[in-house]
């Protein structure tokens, strides 16, 4: 139970809420600048006002704050929480204006799950959606993938280490360096290395199959901001389908993939330790999973003679399934194929990878590749211990960045981490069917939500009821935040209600 | 953890590992798509 929150808490809170605000107007600063260069005059209107709602509601509560003081674990978990739910609200402002969106609520719900890096979304006419609009859709999942607070961290915040709590409160518990200031200087520095390589190679790709210089970039970009964060956001409403390539296809899995993985393995290999990248828990974990559940989607796709060769199978099949596992939410079908031609088997194995989901610390959702490996240590361990004679004793070792020993501790954490999943999985399933969508359907777009991924079998669209467009929009926020953050923020509005404080 | 300093040479190299890793695991893939595409 927490102690009932002072003003000063309240007041620290309102502070570092009041900085991510600041850094989400001052981000809109560029599809304004798109939106001018191209003589987008009326969406450079609206992302204007979209800026000056965002700075006005970052500078009052930031003034209403009390500056610079060390946030402790709770002001950092509920800071954390709370931010997304305020960007959500500020950064829907140029979606609103647009004039793509039927209501403000859809707006917020494409918000988050570009913020989240989901990829799934509401809006109208996507195909004829403003330069800049699409480069706002591009940057929020980019900022969403990175985290917000760690771009607060990075380039507002003087927080030091007394930021170790916002930043942990974002679900990436990673230190890099000592210093969480340091940390978050370089996840940004690494995704911007790749941001160069990725638009650059896209680019490329792109006048390879047709397009002209300029759309090439423009759609290099975006396709990379989107892949890089697993968001799955594309510009057409095809998605990748709409490019026809193979190429282009093998390049979005190059980047997805790698965005997916743990920015300390980036960090490791870039500092020469190459053989992390080989003997990591989490790669080992994700290669052997991804493995099994290619072998069970492909069975039950050839069972059914869904595609002729195996060109095909790998097109639609296994990059549908890495797309999942990796959290991406690219897509190389229509949305309805999946129900009407993938059949059971195929779409319950893609329903697996979905919630298994990528890296811990890095760009994707799920439960994590390293809860997953942890696990699967813990039941070997636990199997091995029921085999042996009962006086011995033996350590069950993994290797994560350096050989380690499997702890009591952070089996429990795993587990309860996916237990939560599990939870909010069974929630939007459950709210999916009561309102009349067939259960394998609702279970699908549950576990999409649940892990940030984005893929679809066609139940998210506007005409949704707002009740499940409200449980996918908490799922994808408490998801992201993998609960610790959410559960914090209820216990906090909790212990402020009550009439007494616990001493 | 066995670390060097870093260089343009060491990120390009980090980089690459990455990729390959990537590729690697499209081609296993394609392999298992194959195999399943056989009957």
């Amino acid at each position: 139970m927490f102690a009932k929150p002072r003003l000063h808490d309240l007041r620290l809170i309102c502070s570092y809420t009041g900085k991510v605000l600041i850094g989400v107007g001052l981000l809109m600063a560029l599809p304004l600048l798109t939106a001018l260069a191209f003589g987008e005059w009326a969406a450079a209107v609206d992302f204007l006002v979209g800026l000056g709602a965002a700075l006005l509601a970052g500078c009052l509560l930031a003034w209403l704050g009390v500056g610079e003081g060390r946030p402790s674990w709770i002001h950092g978990m509920v800071t954390a929480a709370i931010s997304w739910l305020a960007a959500m609200a500020v950064a829907a402002v140029p979606y609103w204006l647009s004039g793509h969106y039927l209501s403000y609520l859809d707006c917020m719900f494409d918000v988050m799950s570009g913020l989240t890096t989901t990829g799934l979304t509401l809006i109208q006419d996507l195909d004829h959606v403003s330069i800049s609009l699409n480069t706002w859709r591009g940057l929020l999942t980019f900022v969403g993938g990175q985290g917000i607070i760690v771009l607060a961290l990075a380039f507002l915040s003087s927080a030091g280490g007394g930021g170790y709590p916002l930043y942990v409160g974002e679900a990436k518990d990673e230190k890099l360096f000592p210093s969480v200031l340091h940390t978050a200087k370089t996840i940004w520095k690494i995704s911007l290395i790749y941001l160069v390589v990725g638009t650059s190679t896209f680019w490329v790709v792109g006048m390879a199959i047709g397009l002209s210089p300029l759309r090439a970039l423009l759609h290099g970009l975006w396709v990379y901001l989107a892949a890089w964060s697993t968001g799955g956001f594309a510009p057409m409403s095809q998605n990748i389908l709409y490019y026809h390539s193979l190429g282009y296809e093998v390049v979005t899995l190059l980047f997805f993939v790698s965005g997916s993985f743990n920015f300390a393995l980036h960090h490791a290999v870039w500092r020469g330790d190459r053989k992390e990248m080989f003997r990591n828990i989490e790669t080992v974990s994700f290669a052997g999973s991804l493995a099994a559940l290619t072998v069970i989607a492909c069975w039950g796709l050839m069972r059914l003679g869904v595609y002729p060769g195996a060109v095909a199978v790998f097109r639609k099949g296994f990059y549908h399934l890495i797309s999942g596992h990796t959290t991406t939410g690219f897509m190389t079908v229509y949305s309805r194929q999946l129900v009407l031609e993938w059949g059971e088997v195929a779409l319950l194995a893609l329903i697996l990878a979905m919630l298994l989901g990528g890296s811990a610390c890095s760009t994707a959702g799920g439960f994590k590749a390293l809860r997953v490996g942890v696990l699967w240590k813990a039941i070997v361990q636990e199997t091995r211990r029921l085999l042996k004679p009962g006086s011995a004793v033996f350590a069950q070792r993994f290797h994560y960045l350096g050989s380690r020993i499997l702890g009591e501790a952070q089996v429990r954490s795993a587990a309860l981490v996916v237990l939560m999943y599990l939870a909010i999985f069974a929630l939007a399933t459950l709210v999916g069917s009561l309102c009349g969508y067939p259960l394998l359907q609702a279970a699908f777009e549950a576990a999409s939500v649940s892990g940030n991924v984005g893929l679809s079998v066609g139940v998210t669209a506007a005409a949704m009821p707002a009740v499940l467009k409200a449980t996918f929009l908490f799922n994808m926020w408490a998801g992201r935040l993998e609960f610790m953050a959410v559960l914090a923020l209820f216990g906090f509005i909790a212990a402020t209600m009550r009439r007494r404080g616990v001493a | 953890m066995k670390v060097r300093p870093r260089s343009l040479s060491s990120l390009v190299g980090g980089i690459l590992t990455e990729l390959a890793f990537v590729a690697l695991l499209a081609a296993a893939g394609l392999l298992l798509s194959f195999l399943f595409s056989l009957g």
